[in-house]
């Protein structure tokens, strides 16, 4: 796509603005029978097995599998839940290898009422090796579903894999491997300024997906620990960039902490004329054809039926300039000003290519996590958004450039602090060569052109992505 | 006289004197007084269609800052009607969960810690049968330090049922600033000594206002906060009044008196 300004301009938060709610178990009416998609950085991890939107259950069979050759995780055993040990179901289970059988029935002759029209029918528990590490996950692979209700008559299924990762579940924030009322207190310690600094506790406390720690945050916590909310799902909360009159635009809704795939639809409020909603995707696409500013709220609905919504709002402007160059995501450490740049490379409406100053407004870079930059172009009323991450740790200590002549070869080379665990550049991953320092040399890289390096944790989330000028001292 | 009360006598500086037995010998240990305890209260009710309040307390041997709390209950005797948070919970994050029928859940969190003496939670419920007795159990508790590591915590589970004690009563009047001292046989939790489980009423069933103090290993005493007015009054001593081995009072007690 040509004129990409829009999606550029990077994800960030419209906490303020922002309206949130969230409902469990909506629309979804195909009967469903579901691995749980869990993590854990423990050395167990208990998986449930639900079926869902089913009122009558005579009997069913289940196998949930581990990939071929997996050692780092092992099944250890299956607690049928209380409803599937009292007197309405008798459950056996069996695990055999990699593959673990599950098969209940009726104590009654006549099929059972399920309230609610879901149970949990167990918990799977998986023991854990060192071997399994942070980052890493293993499909729990659901197959041979058979399930039968009232007057033992068959019910189609549809069967929903699980998975394992090797993370902090969200609203964890401690490392329990379980959500509890620690996890509040964290994020109210972390409110009062005695900061969540890793990424992986920041990312598992920010529970509804807004970039920042707040008291709506430790509630949720709450609430799931005691039931009262039964899933984090949430759209990601993102500040819309500016549409501009006849070009093109697109941008893209994300949804968080629910089970894939999703499906998104508007609620209420209007899409700006000439755009519109992918219900498969989350993204805005089209050619707005009507200045304003429009708000609107979307719903995301996840693979088991549960729901959240937010609003949104995107302004259209008449310009002359049809698209901004890609801004990267800024790191900065906390109550320091960052580094935006002064002016910013603009295609015309008429193709042309220019370049264009930029107005920042202030940053505030008092809390951690993100926050958007906003700044003016020139006089063109063009408003150009870069997401800003507060930190509190330099996470790229030093860039450095070599040149092998004989081969015509650039080497970049980059210091790193301890929290990186991996590196790339250009999207390739960097060797490691001990002591913080990793490297990569290519033919690809050219003098004077940008090199984009981006830092990970172990846990695989972004720390820091810095866009960089190949230059030889 | 029951066999759980003895005489009423006087003493030096105190007006009346109860004497109550723990069902129990105990063994005395220190560690059973540095451990937090959360209890439940027994709500003496027993008749279907009444409706019962049961309040759920801590008594904190050190600061917390968060903590949880899982109830069951019998819900075919019990339907919950309403829950609240305790004024212990006073600026805390809290989260009460009755919507699924036979458990309460409830968490709490603040960012800082401190000494949690009091109410964190009462349900009042309906019955829904003419019952004996039904249980009021805390599956679960914990309390969380503010550095996040876990406080040892002991639970006294709570009850509904028909008030079984003895009903005593002090023939002569007292004077409006009366001391009661209560003595057991055994010595007491004092975690389990508190207005939770020793209250005073009027005669119209309206809560006084009283201090109940631990006073030595095996008494405690009765203290209005502001001079009782003259009338009939009733102390009900639960029977959640425990021993230092967790044993309950065999039976609740209650004493009216008149103050002149």
């Amino acid at each position: 796509m040509a004129k990409k300004w829009l999606k550029a301009a990077a994800a960030s938060i419209i906490a303020a603005a922002s309206f949130y709610t969230i409902n469990s178990a909506g629309a979804a009416t195909e009967t469903l029978m579901e691995v749980g998609e869990v993590r854990s950085t423990s050395d167990q991890a208990v998986v449930p097995v639900t079926i869902r939107n089913i009122t009558y259950l005579m009997s069913g069979h289940a196998e949930i599998t581990l990939p071929e050759n997996t050692v780092s995780v092992e099944t250890a055993q299956f607690t049928p839940s209380k409803q599937f040990t009292n007197n309405l179901f008798r459950t056996i289970s069996n695990v055999e290898d990699s593959k673990l059988v599950i098969d209940f029935y009726s104590e009654s002759p006549d099929a059972q009422q399920i309230k609610g029209g879901q149970a949990v029918i167990g918990y799977i528990t998986y023991n854990l090796s060192d071997s399994f590490t942070p980052g890493k996950a293993v499909t729990l692979d659901l197959s041979a579903v058979s399930v039968k209700g009232r007057y033992n008559a068959d019910v189609a299924v549809k069967e929903l894999d699980g998975e394992i990762k090797n993370k902090m579940p969200i609203g964890d924030v401690v490392g329990n491997s379980k959500v509890t009322a620690t996890g509040a207190m964290r994020i109210l310690q972390h409110i009062n300024g005695n900061f969540i600094t890793e990424k992986e506790a920041f990312l598992s406390a920010d529970v509804d997906a807004d970039g920042i720690l707040t008291q709506q945050d430790a509630m949720q916590v709450l609430d799931f620990s005691t039931g009262k909310r039964l899933t984090f799902l949430a759209l990601a909360a993102k500040e819309l960039p500016n549409g501009v009159l006849k070009s093109e635009y697109y941008e893209k809704v994300e949804a968080r902490h629910g089970r894939a795939p999703y499906t998104f639809k508007k609620r209420s409020g209007t899409i700006p004329y000439g755009l519109k909603l992918n219900e498969q995707t989350g993204e805005i696409i089209g050619l707005p054809t009507k200045a304003g500013t429009n708000t609107f709220t979307i719903e995301v609905t996840d693979a088991v039926g549960d729901t959240a919504e937010r609003s949104f709002t995107i302004g259209v402007v008449d310009s002359y300039i049809a698209s901004v160059e890609k801004l990267y995501p800024i790191n900065v450490k906390r109550g320091e000003k960052p580094n935006l740049p002064a002016e910013v490379t603009v295609t015309y409406k008429d193709k042309s290519i220019g370049k264009e100053t930029v107005h920042w407004n202030e940053v505030d870079t008092t809390v951690l996590g993100e926050v958007t930059a906003k700044g003016l172009i020139g006089d063109t009323g063009f408003m150009v958004q870069a997401t800003v991450h507060v930190v509190d740790e330099n996470y790229l200590k030093n860039t450095s450039f070599g040149y092998f002549q004989m081969l015509n070869i650039y080497t970049v080379i980059v210091d790193v602090n301890p929290e990186v665990y991996s590196v790339t550049i250009n999207g390739i991953p960097a060797h490691y060569e001990g002591a913080g320092q990793y490297s990569l040399a290519s033919a690809a890289f050219t003098k004077g052109n940008p090199v984009i390096i981006q830092l990970y944790d172990k846990y695989g989330n972004l720390l820091e992505t810095k866009s960089q000028k190949l230059v030889i001292q | 006289m029951p066999e759980n009360m003895k005489k009423l006598t006087m003493g030096k500086m105190i007006a009346g004197l109860m004497a109550l037995s723990i069902v129990q010998p105990s063994i005395l240990t220190e560690a059973a007084e540095a451990e937090s305890v959360i209890g439940a209260t027994t709500a003496y009710e027993g008749t279907k269609g009444k409706v019962v309040t049961v309040t759920v307390y801590v008594e904190g041997a050190e600061e917390s800052a968060g903590g949880s709390i899982k109830l069951s209950y019998d819900d075919t005797a019990l339907t919950i009607s309403k829950t609240e948070a305790g004024s212990e919970l006073d600026g805390y994050l809290t989260s009460i969960n009755s919507a699924s029928p036979g458990t309460i859940e409830a968490t709490w969190a603040k960012a800082e810690g401190e000494l949690q003496k009091g109410t964190l939670l009462t349900f009042q419920a309906r019955l829904a049968k003419t019952i004996e007795k039904t249980a009021v159990n805390i599956e679960d508790a914990e309390l969380y330090k503010a550095d996040l590591s876990t406080l040892a915590v002991k639970t006294f589970d709570g009850e509904v049922k028909p008030f079984p004690g003895s009903e005593q009563k002090r023939d002569s009047k007292v004077k409006n600033n009366k001391e009661w001292i209560v003595r057991l046989n055994n010595a007491v939790h004092p975690a389990t000594v508190n207005k939770h489980n020793v209250w005073v009423t009027n005669k119209y069933g309206k809560l006084i206002d009283v201090n109940v103090q631990v006073s030595d290993k095996t008494s405690f005493n009765i203290v209005p906060k502001v001079p009782y007015a003259s009338g009939t009054y009733t102390i009900t001593i639960s029977d959640q009044i425990r021993g230092q081995d967790g044993k309950q009072l065999k039976n609740p007690i209650k004493y009216e008196f008149t103050v002149e």
